[in-house]
């Protein structure tokens, strides 16, 4: 034995670790084979090269500065005692415990991608929700709160589709986009506001890439 | 070549196309079972079956001269079985948030594949929507949460053309 320090969770979750969400690697190359076109190869090198390695880290530090901005709304809404209800604070516990693996995910691919991983919340984004936070005074103004974070997520997810360098991120993205989606659904019904209003998402309120990062 | 429709990107839309399209027959028919009456559950069923024809025409705009008018045969027969062997609205219910379920995971095997950034775009615009249907029918459906929402969204369930070939 030479004493080797056991690596945490948080390590697992490399580049690796990203690609394997959602199954890109196996799946991606079946579809393409059976509709025709494309390739069903990947180039030795699907990352675009240093500058592609770059430009991604860069989106993946905007992805978790986000999630970071989730994890301190609801964490702050969950220490106010504001959730009365406990289904509602059921849900926010939940959705926060996923918003951290969400962001331990992109802090792990960011450093892979041999990127400083951004861990604070996103400035930008915290400008725009802290007055909300800061008055919070009823669960009603919470759940309104969180909604309008989880969707501006949804749609930052969104957004980055055609834009990775490495274009295998896509299936990782926006496996945390639709959960995302999911959270603002909820919420949206916890608010008694239609949760599916129409039948395309938009990218209305994301934030670009590198924005406050 | 991102920015542009793909040959191979045409043919994932028509299949995504002939999806929604069947999705939208197997609306129609739980809506026509009889076994759906409460009326939130109406109103969603008829909601989701409208946007799955809207994903259906963006889609075959973007399918270009691969488009289809059909519903993937073998999955609307597949899907037309579980409607007829649904027996009350609960399990039609059901019916519904299975398929919603296995949407999303098609259009995120979808994204594995696409090339192009407007088809890229697209799917990712419509798989959000099909995971938001899903909350709302397992909502009616009183469903825990840890069914109803996954860490993350995965391929598992996704209608695979090899399994549903799309109509030529």
């Amino acid at each position: 034995m030479t004493g080797r320090p056991v690596r945490k969770p948080v390590d697992a979750l490399t580049r690796r670790r990203f690609l394997q969400i959602g199954g890109t690697l196996s799946m991606g190359a079946v579809l393409a084979a059976c509709v025709g076109g494309g390739s069903t190869k990947r180039s030795p090198d699907s990352s675009g090269g240093a500058g592609g390695r770059r430009a991604d880290a860069t989106i993946l530090r905007t992805l978790s500065s986000v999630e970071a901005v989730a994890i301190v709304v609801y964490t702050t809404t969950l220490d106010s005692g504001v959730l009365t209800t406990p289904a509602v604070a059921d849900l926010a516990g939940v959705f926060r415990s996923h918003h951290r693996e969400h962001a331990a995910l992109f802090e792990g691919t960011t450093r892979d991608l041999g990127g400083a991983p951004f861990t604070d919340p996103n400035p930008m984004v915290m400008q725009q929700v802290q007055t909300s936070l800061d008055g919070l005074r009823d669960e009603a103004a919470a759940v309104s709160l969180a909604f309008d974070v989880e969707t501006i997520l949804a749609d930052t997810y969104q957004s980055t589709m055609g834009t990775f360098a490495d274009k295998s991120f896509n299936v990782a993205a926006m496996s945390v986009g639709g959960a995302e989606a999911r959270h603002a659904a909820a919420l949206s019904q916890a608010l008694g506001v239609q949760p599916v209003p129409q039948a395309f998402e938009t990218t209305e309120r994301a934030v670009p890439a590198g924005n406050g990062v | 070549m991102a920015g542009s429709n793909t040959s191979g990107d045409a043919g994932i839309n028509a299949f995504a196309q002939s999806v929604e399209l069947a999705l939208a027959q197997a609306y129609a028919q739980l809506s026509n079972s009889g076994k759906v009456a409460t009326p939130d559950a109406v109103d969603a069923m008829s909601a989701f079956a409208a946007h799955h024809q809207e994903h259906a025409a963006a889609l075959g705009t973007l399918a270009g001269s691969r488009a289809t008018t059909t519903p993937n045969r073998r999955l609307a027969t597949m899907l037309a079985a579980r409607v007829r062997n649904a027996p009350d609205e609960r399990a039609a219910l059901e019916v519904a948030l299975t398929l919603e379920n296995e949407a999303a995971s098609t259009y995120l095997f979808a994204l594995g594949s696409l090339e192009a950034r407007e088809a890229l775009q697209l799917s990712a615009s419509i798989l959000p929507v099909e995971s938001q249907h899903a909350v709302v029918l397992a909502v009616l459906l009183h469903k825990a949460p840890g069914e109803t929402f996954p860490v993350f969204e995965n391929q598992d369930q996704a209608f695979r053309p090899d399994q549903f070939p799309a109509p030529s």
